[in-house]
């Protein structure tokens, strides 16, 4: 079994009949980095806690590691790892406490969760901070050290739901760089997200997701490939969009208008936009999956 | 079996290492919080009453300490669910909800334990206890603790919002710790009194020290197996209710 966890037609309606999911299936092959993207209430973070065993589904199945979510739950839960979205370490305690602790609940011994501990603290270059109570450590910190208690128990599976929500670029970045290396340490990483910029840098495969039903699922190229184009042109101001649409396929996303076309017709517009009058501004540059985004679901959420 | 036990039990200590003697190695002033109030009530019911109601004032503030320290699992549960979301991180764990419900009942005793030790030795004081009665006081505030931990964990599974997350442990500590007969003797309620203060959880083990103490003519085996009764219901429903894989 090659797979790190596969649904198959997963429904969840809520109690209040709110459809989160809606016959979704996916395959998230081992030792990849896997993303969902979509916006805020799209049903990520319910298929997150349905594949980590935090909910149970209304109808449909799924599979991770090979082990069945509703017989199978205790040999799941050995082996995978989850850091939920907007968790947070207790205040008072510290990284070393909340690391240390939680092995030691999963079973492991003080001698080996002691090393262990320090091991990840080091790996996550939180060592100067493993004494600091959690309530004294920046957002990004923070963060590292809910990732801190869910890697130290060498999951083969970690479920990351929104891991860089609220963190300053900087975090970020470091976080992805966290991530690419639990990857490349052999992890399976299956991440939702709904900044585009992180499934685009660190997913190899991406499943963009909107109102509990798949929209796409492939790779960064393949779903760029959505749109018959290469380029797009983001216009802002008073432009005539019949006009415009001659050129290309065009999506309104706020106050932007989105035009995707090629390079050759995309420097046509850009002397047709320069010869115009004041009013306008415009960009071009290559798609991304952002445009994807827009073109198949609909405004960005920031 | 064995094994299982083991590693529950061991799971259950460190848990409320982290978030019971941690919390009061860090705040050590949450232990006052828990021994103030009762000790202000047994001084005014010495001042008021004299020496006679002093054993009513202390069997008071023993189970009062008990059930202030064990009905905040209601708010921490709450917390640790919805706002830090670790018990998300415990659910998708080997870790057994019962290891965790009881680590987190063992935490939040460990700052109300200094309030219980000390009304305990001033009632084993003033009373020259024997060795029954301080076993039938021990078996008194041992299901208090067990069936007031599992009433907080009961109600913290209706909390949605984390603006639940303050609202009843309050409510709860003064109707089962201050207003049900804890600190005055249950004769003193009149007939449909005393019929409501049976639905208390807590009139049970006040009725039994005072019972054990001579200071009530009640029937000891009534009251202990009301007692008794009383932790299974809570716990059942606590088990019945304990949110750990969510519908």
């Amino acid at each position: 079994m090659n797979n790190a966890i596969e649904s198959i037609n997963l429904t969840k309606i809520y109690k209040n009949g709110v459809k989160a999911l809606n016959n979704f299936s996916l395959n998230v092959l081992k030792n990849q980095i896997f993303s969902i993207l979509g916006k805020n209430g799209a049903g990520k973070t319910t298929f997150t806690k349905i594949v980590s065993t935090i909910l149970e589904p209304t109808s449909g199945d799924a599979y991770v590691l090979g082990k069945n979510i509703k017989s199978e739950v205790k040999e799941i839960r050995k082996r995978i790892a989850v850091v939920p979205q907007e968790g947070r370490p207790l205040s008072l305690q510290t990284p070393y406490e909340h690391v240390f602790m939680y092995l030691v609940a999963r079973g492991w011994s003080i001698f080996e969760a002691k090393r262990k501990t320090n091991e990840v603290l080091e790996m996550l270059d939180l060592k100067e901070f493993k004494n600091t109570i959690c309530g004294n450590l920046s957002g990004g910190l923070k963060q590292r050290v809910m990732l801190a208690m869910s890697i130290a128990t060498e999951p083969e599976l970690l479920l990351l739901d929104e891991p860089t929500i609220g963190l300053d670029p900087i975090a970020r970045s470091r976080m992805w760089g966290i991530i690419r290396k639990l990857n490349s340490m052999g992890t399976s990483i299956f991440l939702t997200t709904h900044y585009m910029e992180e499934a685009e840098t660190l997913a190899n495969r991406i499943a963009i997701i909107d109102r509990g039903e798949k929209i796409i699922e492939g790779t960064r190229e393949e779903i760029k490939n959505k749109i018959n184009a290469t380029t797009a042109v983001l216009i802002v101001g008073d432009v005539d969009e019949v006009e415009i649409e001659s050129y290309g396929t065009v999506v309104k996303s706020g106050s932007t208008l989105r035009l995707y076309t090629n390079e050759k017709v995309s420097r046509e517009i850009v002397d047709k936009l320069l010869s115009k009058k004041e009013g306008i501004s415009f960009s071009v540059r290559p798609i991304n999956l952002e445009d994807v985004f827009v073109y198949l679901v609909g405004e960005v959420n920031d | 079996m064995i094994k299982r036990i083991y590693y529950g039990i061991r799971t259950t200590l460190i848990i409320s290492w982290f978030y019971g003697i941690l919390q009061i190695k860090r705040s050590p002033f949450s232990v006052l919080t828990f021994l103030l109030t009762p000790l202000s009530l047994v001084f005014f019911i010495y001042i008021f009453g004299g020496e006679r109601a002093l054993n009513y004032g202390i069997i008071g503030a023993l189970i009062s300490s008990i059930v202030s320290s064990s009905i905040i699992v209601e708010t921490d549960a709450t917390f640790l669910r919805i706002i830090t979301k670790i018990q998300d991180i415990f659910v998708s764990s080997p870790v057994s909800p019962i290891s965790y419900a009881a680590g987190l009942a063992l935490s939040d005793l460990i700052p109300g334990l200094p309030g219980v030790v000390f009304f305990l030795t001033f009632l084993a004081l003033i009373n020259k206890l024997q060795i029954l009665q301080f076993l039938a006081i021990f078996y008194a505030i041992s299901l208090t603790w067990a069936n007031i931990s599992a009433l907080g964990f009961f109600i913290s599974t209706f909390a949605r919002d984390p603006r639940d997350i303050w609202v009843y442990a309050p409510i709860l500590t003064v109707v089962l710790g201050f207003i049900s007969p804890v600190y005055y003797p249950i004769t003193f309620l009149p007939n449909w009194a005393f019929y409501a203060s049976l639905l208390s959880p807590t009139t049970y083990p006040a009725e039994i020290i005072r019972i054990v103490l001579n200071l009530s003519n009640n029937n000891l085996l009534y009251y202990s197996l009301g007692l008794l009764l009383y932790t299974c219901v809570l716990m059942f429903l606590a088990g019945k209710r304990l949110r750990w894989k969510e519908k």
